[in-house]
């Protein structure tokens, strides 16, 4: 059972991410009965599967969502917000037993609890519209299926034997003990279809992601080539929804009718009768009272189709079988679950070849030999195919991040009393999964001060004349080797003014340097540390922690945060992302005896300056660069490696940038861009202010990559800013 | 490893800081490198000599007599790098040279002296006898994740041990 609990998790977490959507999406538009449908479905497999796997807590849980979704679906319970809440509270004490397998008997009570809640729930429906919930509750949810209304066409055993060999009724045997149904599906065609295969085709496909076809009549291979007169039927097992399954197969062009009966009684039935051996007689004798599903006697050719079943008895079935699985096992082998740590050994292992081949390219050139160069040449465009190649397994959609924020803004918004509608777009861009990991934080972060600060109160958005329900817009794209990812709601806009009086009372900055800020450098203020706008701390935003949070945990994925705000008409956050972090491209300068990586994004300009240019400022060395002041600092002076060399003709300067501090780093030599693999130092070594990582060149020697903002922040490096210095 | 049967053997790599001989087991030490580059790492403690290649792995290098507080010796074709594993870490060690590698019975494996004025028994793991010789068997793990400043004086018993 073990080796299966991975694969229950996988899936559990899928159900559960479709259960919260399709809430939210009834929430929404209680009418649309899809939602419903699919939250169903998900309860319903993810009941069967913990039942397999013998979580009964997780099993019982779902069933009572079940029963409450039954009650939902038959119109006894209306769609309440109320009722959405306590399906989500179900939802997420599910998650958590599936996150805490180990543990579940902790959460009995809550359990039992729950459960209480949600039939109490079923019972107000079922008080409320007695005769409509009526056939719901004592039947399990397969046989009682709605919309079941039309009388099911009485199939009997000698049907039943002449449609199914041994093998086949074995395998619904067991279909049935697995909890699954059984159905027979009969499609007639209008009159003179002219598309028959075409018609039997979408059918099939309809179907397709309901249930599993075991076998049609005719035959698979006889529907495709429209070898059959106007009617087929099918044999599908599952849990379908009959009422949806209908309505797909109705909603085909060209078909007149459809009927669904369900089989399970009939196997029940058979396998009484098999023990029986009176049965073999019987079963002949009852052919000829066999009632037809229908009116339409002459219409269904009870004599001719299984006949010719049975002349292809032996190949068909299995090949339908085989034919139907396939189908539906298709679309789930386009991906391979891999372990994540198999991933990082390929991409390391390929970082490693890029070193190795920049190194042999080097030798290739010294040796100048033009046979070698050109199969050189070959390697390098054949290791850059396979590098990208091999990012790209790293590369997530961020969907797996978005696809948790509007429940979590629904909740929100519910809490304080505010309309907000979240809109996602762009949750298909994919990028490097640990930044995806990563990213989680600062946009709960920024949502959440969106919901609490940005969005006004409803009465307040309707004194403004805006529409009472705000929006929030969470948006991804690419743009270059970035990827953008946008929070902007159209609430109440960032105050230039509060944000004034709060810097000046929190000792951000001083009243002189206040008065010369424009409004948007007074907004930038926000990411300082320390910075909470909100007067009220709730806890929502605001318990301390500010946007300082954001900005650090942007940076530290190599990423900048920026924010727009407009006063009365909405904030605009922008963060800009790499698409990977393993590999960067980075400037090369020496210092001293030693080689470091800058990487590219945090380098403004190189320059070269002359000693004449630089002044002296309160002990700090500063050049004036296109009428700015940037200080300048030795490199390895401010990694504590060296001190600033006096006397030399001409000083290449790195200027370098995060967020709005700048400075720029003296250097003894510029070297050239290179990509570079990042390798985290050890852990055993503690963080090291101003050093990112390490990488190993093509020598084998290891160079340090520089982390600039950190180096800019640590206060050993004098920075500039827009026409100051400090 | 102290607490085995008297028959077991237990193999240590034996090396040199100045004229001391230390130990450690074998079961600790991935691989012994001569000397390579490497790479100082800024405003890290003195003693880590700074980030060496392992195979494409950037390894922490410790100067053992940087550690121990004693005069820098002179790099040679004698000098090695031990690399040893310590909580899941790998971590060279740089010291004068290494000798060899000795197999003790467990009996020739002395826990630690309790009372020994002036000496931080808590750092070493056992004294392992071997004829005439006596070697310090390090409790590396202490020695490397504590930022206590340790001199040699602290761990070398000498002629203190009979």
């Amino acid at each position: 059972m073990e080796e299966y609990r991975d694969l229950f998790l996988a899936e559990a977490r899928d159900y559960l991410q479709s259960m919260t959507d399709h809430l939210l999406d009834m929430e929404r538009d209680p009418h649309d009965t899809g939602h419903l449908t699919e939250i169903f479905r998900s309860a319903h497999s993810l009941k069967g599967m913990a039942g397999t796997m013998g979580y009964e807590l997780i099993s019982g849980l779902t069933h009572a969502m079940e029963t409450l979704l039954d009650s939902l679906r038959s119109g006894g319970v209306d769609v309440e917000r109320e009722m959405v809440s306590l399906l989500f509270e179900a939802v997420d004490l599910v998650q958590i037993m599936v996150d805490n397998l180990d543990n579940q008997e902790v959460y009995r009570d809550d359990v039992q609890e729950l459960e209480k809640k949600l039939l109490a729930w079923q019972g107000k429906g079922k008080a409320k519209g007695a005769a409509a919930s009526d056939s719901m509750e004592a039947a399990p949810p397969a046989a009682g299926q709605p919309g079941e209304a039309e009388p099911a066409p009485a199939l009997d055993l000698a049907y039943f034997h002449e449609t199914f060999n041994d093998y086949e009724k074995e395998m619904l045997k067991d279909v049935l003990d697995k909890g699954e149904l059984i159905y027979h599906i009969h499609v007639w065609l209008r009159e003179g279809s002219l598309l028959k295969s075409v018609r039997a085709y979408m059918v099939l496909k309809a179907l397709e992601g309901q249930c599993e076809i075991i076998k049609t009549v005719p035959s698979m291979q006889e529907l495709d080539e429209g070898l059959f007169e106007r009617d087929f039927y099918f044999i599908v097992v599952g849990n379908p929804v009959i009422e949806e399954i209908r309505r797909a197969i109705e909603g085909i062009a060209e078909i007149e009718r459809v009927e669904i009966a369900p089989l399970r009684d009939l196997v029940l039935e058979q396998e009484t009768a098999a023990v029986d051996a009176a049965a073999a007689t019987a079963a002949p004798e009852k052919a000829q009272d066999r009632p037809q599903p229908s009116g339409t006697e002459a219409e269904r050719p009870g004599a001719e189709l299984p006949a010719q079943a049975d002349g292809r008895a032996e190949p068909a079935p299995v090949e339908a079988k085989k034919a139907g699985l396939n189908a539906q096992k298709r679309a789930a082998e386009k991906t391979v679950r891999v372990e994540t740590a198999k991933l990082d050994t390929l991409v390391n292992l390929v970082g490693e070849l890029i070193i190795n081949r920049t190194r042999v390219v080097e030798l290739g050139k010294m040796a100048g030999d033009e046979l070698l160069s050109a199969s050189l040449e070959q390697l390098e465009r054949i290791t850059t195919d396979l590098q990208n190649a091999v990012m790209t397994l790293r590369m997530v959609p961020i969907k797996q991040v978005f696809d948790r924020f509007p429940r979590m803004v629904r909740d929100l918004s519910i809490e304080k009393n505010k309309g907000v509608e979240l809109v996602i777009s762009g949750e298909e861009t994919e990028l490097d999964r640990t930044i995806v990991n990563q990213i989680g934080d600062p946009l709960v972060h920024l949502l959440r001060n969106a919901v609490d600060h940005g969005i006004e109160t409803p009465e307040e958005r309707q004194q403004r004349g805006k529409n009472p329900a705000g929006t929030i817009v969470l948006e991804a794209h690419h743009e270059g080797s970035h990827v953008v990812v946008s929070v902007s709601d159209d609430g109440r806009g960032i105050d230039p003014e509060i944000i004034k009086k709060k810097a000046l009372e929190k000792g951000i900055a001083s009243r002189d340097e206040l008065a010369e800020m424009t409004a948007d450098e007074l907004i930038q203020l926000i990411f300082r540390s320390g910075f909470s706008t909100s007067s009220v701390v709730t806890d929502v935003s605001g318990r301390g922690v500010g946007m300082d949070v954001v900005k650090t945990g942007v940076e530290a994925l190599n990423g900048t945060v920026e924010v727009k705000s407009e006063k009365g008409s909405g904030t605009h956050f922008i963060l800009r992302l790499p698409l990977t972090l393993a590999i960067i491209r980075t400037l090369m300068v020496r210092a001293g005896n030693e080689i470091y990586a800058i990487p590219i994004e945090a380098i403004r300009e190189n320059i070269f300056v002359e000693p004449r240019e630089i002044k002296t400022i309160n002990q700090v060395r500063v050049i004036t660069l296109r009428e700015e002041v940037l200080p300048l600092n030795s490199l390895s002076e401010a990694l504590e490696m060296g001190s600033f060399e006096e006397g030399r003709e001409v000083y290449p300067v790195v200027v370098v940038k995060a967020g709005n501090k700048k400075a720029g780093l003296v250097v003894d030599e510029l070297l050239g861009q290179q990509e570079i693999v990042i390798k985290s130092l050890s852990s055993f070594i503690n963080e090291i202010k101003g050093i990112a990582g390490a990488t190993v060149l093509g020598d084998g020697r290891v160079t340090l990559i520089l982390d600039v903002a950190s180096l800019l922040e640590d206060g050993r490096v004098s920075i500039g800013k827009k026409g100051s210095y400090h | 490893m102290m607490g085995k049967s008297e028959h077991t053997e237990i193999q240590m790599v034996a090396f040199k800081l100045e004229n001391e001989e230390f130990a450690v087991d074998i079961q600790q030490v991935r691989e012994v490198l001569k000397m390579t580059q490497v790479t100082p790492l800024p405003q890290s403690a003195h003693y880590i000599e700074g980030v060496i290649n392992l195979r494409g792995e950037v390894i922490p290098v410790v100067d053992l007599r940087k550690r121990f507080e004693m005069p820098l010796g002179k790099r040679n074709e004698q000098t090695r790098i031990i690399i040893v594993e310590i909580k899941g870490n790998n971590v060279g060690l740089i010291v004068d040279s290494v000798t060899e590698v000795l197999r003790f019975s467990a009996s020739a494996i002395q826990p630690p002296p309790t009372r020994i004025a002036g000496t931080r028994t808590d750092l070493i793991k056992g004294v392992g006898k071997l004829e005439e010789r006596l070697l310090i068997i390090l409790d590396l793990e202490k020695i490397l994740t504590t930022d206590e400043k340790i001199v040699l004086d602290d761990i070398i018993l000498g002629d203190k041990v009979q």
